[in-house]
């Protein structure tokens, strides 16, 4: 403290890619892309880098079935916040597409941007893995719709997987798993008495 | 007054023999704690494995605390229920664990305990889905004056990764080695 005005914000940098998804059994789908969406509380704002994003259809087809699907789809990004409440989340929503443009659900994934994320290198980085739920319909007769209609059904808003105490109730199968690769560098947290060592 | 910085997820439970789960889950903490921001309580969706015998919730968890005292370090319960097609549920699975005293990121792995069936009539009720006992006092889950009363049987684990930052406990005097 030499003073000066210290700033009361620290900044975040999220450097990173969604490397793949991989579905023990196979996709259903021919093709597979993704939606992600950065989400932060209110306290934090986005300087720099795209909050939303949409990947390649890729597919994994030529190779063994439950082969990696991989995006390497790069994620960057720039916080600044007073807090650490409200901390960054990243909500994937992945769809399938059929050769001939017919889109459906797969579900969604989420995960929190790492806290510690400066503290391991590039190389011994492990990987995010990131389940992929998909949700069901409730009950016997909402099913039989969905079939009839030949509508699967989706979330209104996938950002209630987010909120703690909104998706009460909701009924999720889980298949597959999405990888990420996910690094942060923080600036001025510890100036603000923040304990971020190891 | 020092603050506790906690986020992290309820990943997944493994392990039980219920395909449909759901957890409920609450941050408890002593008197000198209070809650600033966040929910210090939450409720999973029900979720189901289409292969494997887990269910993964993977829900978010942020809570801001702030603490006039060490005493009554939060600690985190947890409750799994199971679902069957008739929309009924009980519970299968009771757990606790403490938050980590070390500042960093911690995968935790809570082990759980049901209460078991007491005489025939009980077992064959909860073989056939009709659900086993429940604690009508929860505080059971946590302290440990009157476990003695109890029979349990275990049950699955529920594995959760907490980040954990705290600030100005130095100021404090309070030392994390």
């Amino acid at each position: 403290m030499d003073g000066k005005i210290t700033a009361s914000y620290f900044s975040l940098c999220i450097a990173g890619q969604i490397v793949s998804a991989t579905f023990p059994l196979g996709p259903d789908t021919e093709f597979v892309f993704c939606r992600y969406e950065l989400v932060a509380g209110p306290d934090w704002l986005l300087c720099s880098g795209p909050q939303h994003g949409l990947t390649q259809m890729a597919t994994n087809k030529g190779g063994n079935f439950n082969d990696k699907i991989i995006f390497n789809m790069p994620i960057e990004a720039t916080y600044k916040s007073t807090s650490p409440f409200g901390w960054p989340q990243l909500l994937v929503s992945v769809f399938g597409c059929n050769g001939h443009g017919r889109e459906r659900l797969l579900g969604y994934a989420r995960v929190h941007l790492p806290l510690f994320g400066s503290q391991c290198d590039q190389s011994s980085q492990p990987m995010l893995n990131a389940p992929i739920l998909k949700p069901k319909c409730p009950n016997i007769i909402a099913d039989l719709t969905s079939w009839m209609m030949r509508r699967e059904p989706e979330l209104r808003d996938a950002k209630v997987l987010l909120d703690t105490m909104k998706c009460k109730g909701l009924s999720m199968e889980s298949y597959g798993t999405l990888e990420l690769q996910l690094s942060t560098i923080m600036r001025g947290a510890q100036k603000l008495g923040y304990n971020w060592h190891v | 007054m020092a603050e506790v910085h906690i986020i992290g997820q309820i990943l997944k439970a493994v392990d039980f023999v219920e395909p449909h789960l759901y957890c409920k889950w609450i941050l408890q903490s002593g008197n000198a704690w209070r809650l600033v921001q966040g929910e210090a309580q939450g409720q999973t969706p029900v979720s189901s494995h289409r292969l494997e015998t887990c269910a993964d919730f993977s829900q978010p968890l942020d809570v801001h605390l702030s603490a006039a005292a060490v005493q009554g370090w939060p600690r985190l319960l947890v409750e799994v229920y199971a679902v069957n097609v008739l929309e009924q549920s009980w519970p299968v699975g009771y757990g606790f664990v403490h938050v980590p005293t070390q500042p960093g990121s911690h995968r935790l792995e809570i082990n759980t305990w049901k209460v078991a069936p007491a005489g025939w009539w009980n077992c064959i009720k909860e073989r056939f889905g009709g659900g086993g006992a429940a604690l009508s006092k929860t505080d059971l889950l946590y302290s440990g004056v009157d476990r003695y009363k109890l029979q349990t049987r275990s049950s699955g684990k529920v594995i959760v990764d907490l980040n954990l930052v705290f600030r100005k406990f130095e100021e404090y005097g309070v030392e994390f080695n």
